[in-house]
């Protein structure tokens, strides 16, 4: 246990050296207000943009724009950069040869795997609370909330989608070793979850629905039984596939 | 005229932590791009204009991808 603290430590220190931690607070603090203020703003524009004399009648904002906002930002500009930003966590490693001497002196390495992918979840435990929190404190501020339903149930919907990914590209950079392998497979695996959300029936399982759900969830059409189903596969998956990268890597010759 | 600046008020609260953290992000990362001219591919021109003109995907895919080690063997 001593040595797996210790693996996470380097790597925490690692972590800000090459400055992940200012671009995630930096990154996911603009994703936070930039919700809010699409919503607000988006009347705003069209009327000023709008040719003289044309009535348009645009409804108020409400909280639930500035949601919507938040479930389309997020998972589409927040994973892809969090993906891009951890799509390098082993192949630099491997790279560069460092893990050898680590390895040769006792390390096990499945502390390597175990670690490194701790140390991006809390990476992302802290980028999906910072943008959650300052979306909430914006909408919260400007707008009435009280008729959401479900808010903290979908954004842990998200979060488990984003654990998800991020245990697929761990998978994905250490099979590969190049710092474009991880990205590949992770787009592979999403393009091959849409293929599959073609299907109708498969909105039963696929893991997909817990971003697509959100909206739903929301407005209280949808109940989080609904996706329950979903929700414990991609984090069996999760679990499945960071068990696989171990036995991957430990066979893996350096 | 007046219009605009109330408008401009109205909107402070969003643009000014916006406007702060990228133009900081920005300027952080062109510092680093002319502090260091060692990348892994490309030169400084194009890092600087990367940094620079692409908001916050640029100087991410600057410290992923472009940046090279301090120490590495100068290629």
């Amino acid at each position: 246990m001593n040595q797996w603290f210790g693996f996470l430590k380097k790597e925490w220190f690692e972590s800000v050296k090459t400055y992940k931690l200012l671009l995630v607070i930096v990154i996911f603090s603009i994703l936070g207000i930039l919700n809010p203020f699409t919503a607000k703003i988006t009347p705003t524009l069209l009327e000023q943009f709008m040719p003289e004399g044309t009535f348009v009648n645009l409804p108020e904002p409400t909280a639930l724009d500035s949601w919507l906002q938040f479930y389309k930002n997020v998972p589409q500009m927040g994973l892809i950069v969090f993906i891009l930003l951890f799509s390098t966590m082993m192949s630099k490693e491997l790279e560069k040869g460092t893990l050898v001497i680590l390895l040769t002196k006792g390390l096990h390495r499945s502390t390597v795997i175990t670690a490194k992918f701790f140390m991006a979840l809390c990476y992302w435990t802290l980028a999906i609370t910072l943008s959650f929190t300052i979306t909430y404190a914006y909408t919260a501020y400007y707008w009435d909330q009280s008729q959401l339903q479900h808010l903290l149930f979908a954004v842990s919907c998200l979060y488990v989608f984003g654990i998800l990914l991020l245990a697929v590209t761990l998978w994905g950079n250490t099979l590969f070793a190049t710092p474009y392998g991880g990205t590949l497979v992770t787009l592979l695996v999403v393009i091959a979850l849409f293929i599959a959300a073609i299907f109708p029936k498969s909105a039963n399982w696929n893991p997909l629905e817990l971003l697509t759900a959100t909206t739903q969830l929301l407005t209280g059409e949808l109940t989080p039984s609904d996706l329950w189903i979903p929700y414990i596969i991609a984090l069996f998956a999760a679990i499945f596939v960071v068990l696989l990268t171990m036995t991957h890597f430990k066979r893996k010759l350096l | 005229m007046n219009n605009d600046t109330a408008l401009l008020m109205e909107y402070l609260p969003f643009l000014l932590p916006l406007i702060i953290l990228q133009l900081g992000l920005a300027i952080f990362s062109a510092i680093h791009v002319v502090r260091h001219p060692h990348y892994r591919f490309g030169n400084q021109i194009m890092w600087l204009l990367i940094v620079l003109l692409i908001q916050f995907i640029g100087p991410l895919i600057y410290f992923v991808f472009g940046r090279g080690d301090d120490n590495s063997r100068a290629n």
